[in-house]
């Protein structure tokens, strides 16, 4: 495991919740403890070095960077309707507005989506599908209800692209 | 130890006292880029566990698995996915059976249950883009040492066994079986997994009780389809029913 990585982990323990991890890659260990101050490397194997290494939280810089290096392909639009592209769902399932009922929606109309954007939630046999758009551009329509069943290909939103 | 690390999964641990879902903490793990394919994340006890949509899952500190793993099946479409549903069943499914609990079957769509209890939970998060599997978070809740439950319909390893068992020995145990039926999967093997799948299915090809649309009806459950819905006879004719469509009486 590199420094980097041992730098993240850190911040990830010092920025969520947790109060501890422990990890394990091959002959590699690393145990991390949050106290109330620090976060302080417990434990770090190969053993070349056994002093802890406290590393306050404060030192660490906040730029968590989702990189994002999907290609823009744009889908098949509908010849119909000028030149709005149709979103359609990859699967058979069951097509949920949001992640969990007490959360807001995912998308509304006139939303400017980007690739990588979730768009829904389509789920069949408890496994749950993020969808991401693969096109950027603004929803004109959400075709489809809450909780209702979708079928593979069903048009799901139309998108202006930009 | 070391057979379990040549395999993808778990070729990386990363064990927590305390998260709020193990799902969420992999999420986390992964977009920071300190995840790879096959990385396993437990937890001594969550906060929020998830079930299905608002559902939760219940464990007590420290006395039973909560995992996730981070799988990338790259060489499945979006509508073959079922088949991530079926190599984590089975997998599961194949360690409780071993263990002789009791009569071990797999509960539409991906709970398992011994003597018509519930022992383990599968929820699996994927994410999509176009007909590509991005990745999959595949998190299983395994009661093992838990013995009282609030929930009556729950069970554990222990309250069939009545002996304390080390967790982190069913957890290797249970990795790998998950490499094991991962394997199958990398190697196409669908129509088998559908198979042991329809083999391990509670109440196929069995005359029973069923709620849909507020009506109560008797009928014999086929099998799942290829989308995973679950196919019930019911007068001579299949009814196709989605997750949460129909309910068991």
């Amino acid at each position: 495991m590199e420094l980097k990585e041992i730098k993240e982990l850190i911040k990830l323990v010092s920025e969520s919740g947790v109060s501890e991890v422990e990890v394990e890659r091959g002959d590699f260990k690393v145990s991390i403890k949050k106290t109330a101050e620090k976060t302080t490397i417990v434990h770090a194997a190969p053993l070349t070095q056994s002093v802890p290494v406290a590393l306050p939280v404060q030192s660490m810089s906040d730029n968590v960077q989702h990189i994002n290096t999907e290609k823009l392909e744009a889908q098949s639009s509908t010849p119909a309707v000028s030149n709005l592209i149709t979103v359609k769902s990859p699967m058979i399932g069951t097509y949920y507005k949001s992640p969990s009922p007490d959360k807001p929606a995912f998308l509304n109309i006139g939303d400017e989506i980007k690739p990588g954007k979730v768009l829904c939630i389509i789920e069949a046999m408890k496994l749950f599908n993020e969808i991401e758009s693969e096109v950027s551009g603004k929803i004109v329509k959400i075709l489809v209800e809450n909780a209702s069943p979708v079928e593979y290909d069903q048009p799901l939103f139309l998108v202006e692209p930009n | 130890m070391t057979h379990i690390t040549q395999h993808l999964i778990g070729s990386s641990f990363f064990k927590f006292e305390e998260v709020t879902s193990t799902n969420d903490i992999l999420k986390d793990l992964i977009d920071r880029k300190l995840a790879q394919n096959g990385a396993v994340v437990t937890a001594k006890f969550q906060t929020h566990g998830k079930g299905q949509q608002s559902n939760l899952w219940e464990s007590a500190h420290d006395e039973n698995i909560l995992m996730s793993i981070f799988v990338l099946p790259n060489f499945l479409k979006a509508d073959e996915q079922v088949y991530i549903n079926l190599f984590v069943s089975l997998a599961v499914f194949d360690l409780v059976n071993e263990l002789f609990l009791g009569v071990t079957k797999i509960k539409w769509p991906n709970d398992i249950y011994v003597n018509n209890k519930k022992i383990a939970g599968i929820l699996i998060e994927n994410s999509l883009q176009g007909d590509e599997i991005k990745s999959t978070i595949i998190g299983i809740g395994l009661n093992v040492n838990q013995v009282l439950f609030a929930n009556q319909q729950a069970t554990s390893i222990t309250q069939n066994t009545k002996k304390t068992v080390d967790v982190n020995e069913v957890l290797k145990w249970l990795i790998d079986k998950l490499n094991l039926r991962f394997d199958e999967l990398s190697l196409h093997l669908k129509s088998k997994l559908m198979d042991d799948y329809h083999q391990a299915l509670y109440r196929i090809n069995t005359k029973a009780c069923y709620l849909a649309n507020g009506k109560e009806f008797e009928g014999e459950i086929s099998g799942i389809d290829r989308a995973g819905r679950l196919m019930v006879k019911v007068n001579n004719e299949i009814k196709i029913f989605a997750n949460k469509e129909i309910e068991y009486k």
